[in-house]
């Protein structure tokens, strides 16, 4: 019977068996954002491009800071790619269980199948913008290294991290409807914790010593850090990012194992808060 | 051979919370933050039941009994509170899955994720989905957003797909309710046709008749506990016997409405038995309408008239003072008409009575009542019950 596993491993393999669900929502969600444009599919691309169209001419000609900063266009992105899955990920995953309260009441699924086709559905995006990224850091020069294979490691540990994320949330929103609202405000404080604009060194010069530790605990700018060293051979920061990395793993189980959790102990609910 | 559904002791309690929106302050002052003020509310109880492979299973009772609650535990879709309800197999329900569609994507693809969350692979949907369109009728509009849909395609596709799951169980929810006649048609063609695959099928209503017609056995809910389990007939009896000594209502809500220019008025309908203190009548009894009216002005001629209904909308009979040869004269002011019936030939059901008062030509309404009074009809003495009258024939032996 459905939703009687409790065990991870249960569940995995009743995931596993509905993974043509996940894809079939994932993909609702990639062709319904396109569907009425003449464009099309064509955006997913095109988006990211045009993006670094304008990034590239606003830094290079309008306002040049002085940064010291190489290829700050490309910079920017390494570091808003990851930062708009995330975003898009969480504040779309965050209304996934609520919005499909009809369907609960009626067809036995596993719920977290809904969260997952959410993150499913932006992760394909994000991986479709990194396509253009590419073409574009190979024109202005840049050689990849063996360190290219740190992006796959990298957008794993976010895309599980977001799962992990997404369950929370989705799973709270049934009952405290406060929280999609919450749910904004974080986004944008957390933005502004990230080193998206700013290299991270802009911080930690300038904050005091422990503040460097609290700074990287946020998963999200040592992901960002990753992302840069992978893509751009970028310069770490002045730290010892292994152990940084090391973290980010450790935050990114806990909150998939908390998270996870957390959804099924609400889920027996679902049916009857909706 | 382990049955296919076996329901051991199962509860399910509702909690219902009273004050519904509640901020996140007030729930961190009480320290709960998941939990409502809430009061108890045992949806079922203790029930016990077991469905073989290749049966149809009743379940009936009145609104608000269970019956729904209990068919959601068998889905999956919710947990019982207590108990256990094991079910090996595939469950599939006959049920309107428009809800679940995606308004800016097609037929087609909404029919793809919609299979898919009933479970079905990518191969099978593949080899499904022609019949799936056939079925529901709209082949001419499947590469269509289903946003373009009228509310009947919509549900006409949404049934399609759930009736194209090859279930072991198939639970159907008041059948009668879907689209248009000669779709509820295929509808029920379908199911039988399930039947005879031998798959269980599990019926739940409150039309009598369809439990009688299809099970073998059934439970009767009431108020959340089983309050009769047996044969289907066995069960019927019980909840008509049942349904008699209390007057419940057994059907839901009637249709019908009332038109006309009312300047002669339908004041009041009366219903009289041979026991004037009793709102059941029996089959064989004598039986009388009287239809009080009201005229404002002078009416030449109004035509009175009656119908009855079965409660499934079958026109059983529509009798008028004009094609009985009654001349009605002037009517002004109040008084009442009767139509007597010494014999009643109803068999045991529920029926909707309609009454009206016509110009002398029948195209005028000047009250039409549509269905608005119902009464029932017992068993009295007559032990028929197939069809819808008994015609109080005489068999003869001859040898």
């Amino acid at each position: 019977m459905l939703n009687t596993s409790k065990t991870f491993p249960g569940r995995v393999h009743l995931l596993w068996e509905y993974r043509h669900l996940i894809g079939q929502l994932a993909r609702r969600d990639v062709l319904a954002r396109y569907k009425k444009s003449v464009l099309g599919f064509v955006w997913s691309l095109l988006h990211p491009f045009l993006m670094m169209v304008v990034l590239a001419v606003v830094f290079s000609y309008v306002g040049r800071f002085n940064t010291g900063i190489k290829h700050y266009p490309a910079f920017i992105l390494c570091g808003y790619l990851p930062w708009l899955f995330t975003a898009t990920s969480l504040s779309t995953s965050v209304r996934s269980i609520v919005d499909a309260g009809n369907l609960l009441h009626k067809v036995a699924f596993p719920r977290e199948v809904l969260p997952l086709a959410v993150v499913g559905a932006n992760l394909f995006n994000f991986v479709l913008a990194l396509i253009p990224l590419f073409i574009y850091i190979s024109v202005i020069g840049v050689r990849f290294s063996s360190m290219l294979l740190l992006l796959p490691a990298a957008i794993l540990i976010q895309t599980l991290l977001l799962i992990g994320f997404s369950f929370i949330l989705s799973a709270a929103h049934v009952t405290i409807r406060d929280v999609g609202v919450i749910l904004e405000v974080v986004l944008l404080a957390w933005f502004y914790l990230c080193p998206v604009f700013y290299p991270p060194s802009l911080v930690l010069d300038q904050a005091p010593a422990w503040f460097s530790n609290f700074y990287f605990i946020n998963p999200m700018a040592t992901l960002m850090v990753v992302y840069r060293v992978a893509l751009l051979n970028a310069a770490t920061p002045n730290l010892d990012m292994r152990v940084y990395g090391l973290i980010t793993v450790s935050i990114t189980v806990i909150v998939l194992a908390v998270g996870w959790r957390f959804f099924l102990w609400r889920q027996r609910s679902f049916v009857e808060e909706l | 051979m382990k049955p296919l559904i076996e329901a051991s002791s199962v509860g399910k309690r509702f909690r219902i919370s009273h004050h519904r929106p509640t901020s996140l302050r007030e729930r961190f002052i009480r320290k709960q933050i998941f939990k409502d003020k809430t009061t108890e509310l045992w949806a079922l109880r203790d029930i016990d039941f077991v469905v073989r492979r290749g049966e149809v299973f009743g379940i009936l009772g009145s609104n608000g009994s269970g019956k729904s609650t209990l068919l959601r535990l068998i889905a999956g879709v919710m947990e019982p509170t207590i108990g256990t309800i094991s079910v090996d197999g595939r469950v599939g329900a006959l049920l309107d899955l428009a809800a679940g569609f995606h308004p800016e994507l097609t037929g087609l693809e909404n029919v793809e994720l919609n299979a898919t969350l009933l479970g079905m692979n990518p191969k099978e949907i593949l080899h499904k989905s022609t019949d799936i369109i056939e079925f529901s009728g709209i082949e001419d509009f499947i590469d269509t957003p289903v946003k373009y849909y009228s509310s009947g395609m919509l549900m006409r596709l949404g049934f399609s797909i759930s009736i194209h799951l090859d279930p072991d169980i198939l639970l159907v929810d008041e059948v009668l309710a879907v689209g248009d006649e000669n779709f509820q048609r295929r509808c029920l063609d379908r199911i039988d046709y399930l039947r005879d695959l031998g798959k269980s099928i599990i019926l739940v209503s409150h039309d009598m008749r369809q439990i009688r017609q299809m099970c073998s056995r059934a439970i009767w809910l009431n108020e959340g506990c089983i309050e009769h389990a047996g044969n289907a007939e066995e069960v019927v009896q019980a909840y008509l016997a049942f349904a008699d000594s209390t007057d419940t209502e057994i059907i839901g809500p009637e249709h019908g409405g009332r038109w006309g220019t009312r300047e002669i008025e339908i004041t009041d309908v009366e219903l009289r038995g041979e026991d004037p203190s009793h709102r059941v009548y029996q089959c064989g009894d004598s039986l009388t309408v009287r239809i009080h009216y009201n005229a404002h002005r002078a009416i030449r001629d109004p035509v009175f008239g009656l119908a009855i209904h079965r409660s499934d909308g079958l026109h059983i009979t529509g009798p008028n003072t004009r094609t009985d040869g009654v001349s009605t004269g002037t009517v002004e002011g109040s008084g009442y008409v009767e139509y007597a019936v010494h014999n009643i030939p109803l068999l045991p059901g529920v029926y909707n009575l309609s009454v009206a008062i016509y110009d002398s030509a029948i195209r005028h309404p000047y009250d039409h009542q549509d269905r608005l009074h119902r009464f029932r009809i017992g068993k009295g003495t007559t032990l028929e019950r197939e069809g819808v009258v008994t015609l109080r024939g005489v068999w003869s032996l001859n040898t």
